[in-house]
């Protein structure tokens, strides 16, 4: 038992600290006060399952999702990041390509680029109108947070073709007039984007938050205006390649999907089939996957009890708002610290001396699924119930008292009584993600390392990551729904 | 997994270049299959069947860890109906201390049907299938033959 037993003997110390790490906020969620789950069974009861759904199915996709007899010849190893043609291409000033964009006729591209422009500039007016922030916050936390993901990552890069800035390229361009006046800084990598996703999820949530007030809105105006500034100064192409987060986020959900459009017509493959290539470049790549995963988790640990708690009890002692920068910084650090210490076991595990940079960006794309589980479980009750909020919103964008949609009801509520069945749709949709993970990481790993072996002992380290996400995001999902809408 | 023991042991730890691209390998193994799935074109007579043996070796191992994931799964209902009951037995008030005695017998029931599911499995004594005599010293071919030789005198 020499070698799983030891690859056994490194992870099982990781499961147990981090699950003493969680059993400690839950425990002080126990005895703090009376829990109250969604779940008839005890919750830990629930997180154990769901822990050992993950680990089963890696065993079971371990031992039997693998070819008897491997290709002989697969031909010379994949090479990373984007291939020559298509890096010549983004060195020249070209716009980043999402593979999962469906196609579509060229009227009904037309029709989704003029609906983005417009619903982008209703959101603008709004900043201008004093005490209407229920627009922007409908539109950027319902619209574009909640609900445009589900759509997207069913069934491609659908954003791509509506982006207000992707449209204005041409436009922009033409005002600027020759090349862009200065270089991209190559050596930020896609480092910018990770920091503005960050200061985006935490805007976010706050902005979700202030109730009437256009802030919000002034937020997309100040976003437009640094986005637009940064495309005039640094070239298109570059800055929605390295630096626009929200575009970015878009293509990374897309390659999730399991429908897309071809020329040919549509098609249906295995989820998360266009994962390897998103063709990462570098450990910017590798942060901003994580902090798309600490994104679908953030508002609800802040909406749950411990994280209410722990804002309440940073208050006073910090200046308002840091409480949430705190615990943004906290938990990325905390993800991406786990994320990376897994990689160098998966290292160790699998004896390689492939350096950790290629492992990385192989393994991280395989948290897309989990965040798209989580991002489903948290928001697809959500959405239904609160879409007519969005009509409702449009239906009066001058904050004039138009009500053209006043037949609708304000809410569409589920009915509480479906609870307990909604609480258990959520855990399968999170565990649904886990175990396309599992899957994906197996294939992506099989592809990595010329042994099964070799590929199977290195999955091993990140499979306990992935349980340990799994058993956040049960907590977190028992601990509540996701917000409300200001 | 004594198939994996077998698989690594008499090939420890140590830096093994690809003769073609460089590339560091720490196991003669993972070299094997380096070469034969990348270089499978400009392999030497040695190489070629070095990658096949080691691709054998490595279907024993598959074959080993198949049996041991089914015997578990087999138990694994067996195991969360016993602990579920437990559990139902706390949360009704019951004296949990009850509940632990019939556990030797839950073990050893369980260890009896891991052990049948595992050994029903187990690979045939004589002739091997495909997965059995790896490092015998024979190419795979003249394996091969001994196996037709031997079923079917």
């Amino acid at each position: 038992m020499a070698g799983p037993d030891r690859a056994l003997r490194r992870v099982v110390p990781l499961v147990v600290a981090a699950a003493l790490a969680l059993a400690m906020p839950v425990a002080a969620h126990a005895f703090g006060g009376a829990v109250e789950t969604r779940f008839s069974v005890p919750p830990w009861m629930v997180w154990g399952a769901g822990g050992l759904v993950v680990a089963v199915s890696f065993a079971v996709v371990g031992a039997f999702l693998t070819r008897a007899r491997p290709d002989g010849a697969l031909g010379p190893a994949r090479a990373e990041g984007p291939d020559a043609a298509e890096q010549a291409r983004l060195a020249a000033g070209g716009l980043p390509q999402s593979p999962s964009t469906p196609h579509v006729a060229p009227g009904t591209r037309r029709i989704l680029k003029a609906t983005g422009l417009v619903l982008w500039g209703l959101v603008l007016v709004a900043a201008l109108v004093p005490g209407h922030g229920i627009l922007a916050d409908t539109l950027v936390w319902l619209g574009l947070w909640a609900a445009l993901p589900i759509v997207v990552y069913l069934v491609g890069d659908v954003w791509a073709l509506m982006d207000p800035f992707r449209t204005l390229v041409p436009w922009v361009e033409r005002a600027r007039g020759g090349r862009a006046p200065y270089p991209y800084p190559s050596r930020l990598g896609t480092w910018p984007s990770v920091l503005l996703l960050l200061v985006l999820i935490g805007l976010e949530v706050a902005g979700r938050l202030g109730d009437g007030t256009t802030a919000m809105a002034g937020l997309v105006a100040l976003y437009s205006l640094f986005t637009l500034t940064g495309m005039l100064l640094f070239g298109s192409g570059p800055w929605l390649d390295h630096v626009e987060p929200v575009g970015r986020v878009f293509r990374w959900w897309g390659a999730f999907a399991p429908f897309g459009r071809t020329p040919e017509g549509w098609r249906a493959r295995m989820p998360g089939h266009g994962l390897p290539r998103l063709h990462l470049r570098g450990w910017g790549d590798v942060a901003f996957t994580v902090a798309i995963l600490l994104g679908v988790n953030y508002d609800a640990f802040l909406d749950s009890g411990p994280g209410a708690r722990a804002l309440a009890g940073m208050q006073g002692h910090v200046p308002d708002g840091a409480g949430l920068v705190i615990v943004l910084v906290v938990a990325f650090a905390l993800f991406l610290g786990a994320f990376v210490l897994a990689v160098h076991r998966m290292r160790r595990a699998a004896e390689t001396t492939q350096p950790p940079r290629g492992l990385a960006m192989t393994a991280v794309v395989t948290l897309v699924p989990i965040a798209v589980g989580y991002h489903l479980a948290h928001n697809l009750f959500f959405v239904y119930e609160n879409a007519p909020r969005v009509l409702h919103a449009l239906g009066d964008p001058f904050a004039l008292g138009w009500a053209p949609f006043s037949f609708l009801p304000a809410t569409l509520p589920l009915p509480a009584a479906a609870a307990t069945t909604l609480g258990a749709m959520q855990i399968v949709l999170i565990l649904i993600g886990h175990v396309l993970a599992v899957v994906v990481a197996h294939q992506a790993m099989e592809t990595r390392f010329p042994s099964r072996v070799q590929a199977l002992r290195g999955e091993t380290p990140l499979t306990a990551v992935m349980v340990v996400y799994t058993l956040v995001g049960l907590w977190l999902v028992s601990l509540g729904p996701s917000g409300v809408v200001g | 997994m004594k198939a994996l023991d077998r698989l690594f042991a008499d090939d420890p730890r140590q830096e093994r270049p690809c003769p073609y691209c460089g590339t560091v390998f720490l196991r003669r193994h993972y070299l094997a299959m380096h070469l034969g799935k990348r270089h499978a074109v400009s392999l030497s007579q040695a190489e070629a069947e070095a990658y096949h043996a080691a691709l054998d070796a490595e279907e024993t191992v598959f074959v080993d860890l198949r049996r041991h994931v089914k015997a578990s799964l087999v138990v694994l209902p067996l195991i969360l109906f016993y602990f579920w009951a437990l559990v139902a037995l706390a949360q009704a008030g019951g004296n949990v201390a009850f509940g632990f005695m019939p556990l030797p017998g839950v073990v050893g029931f369980a260890a009896l049907v891991y052990y049948m599911v595992w050994s029903r499995d187990a690979a045939p004594k004589v002739g091997g299938g495909p997965t059995a005599m790896v490092d015998d010293g024979r190419p795979a071919d003249a394996r091969e033959e001994t196996v037709v030789r031997r079923r079917d005198p």
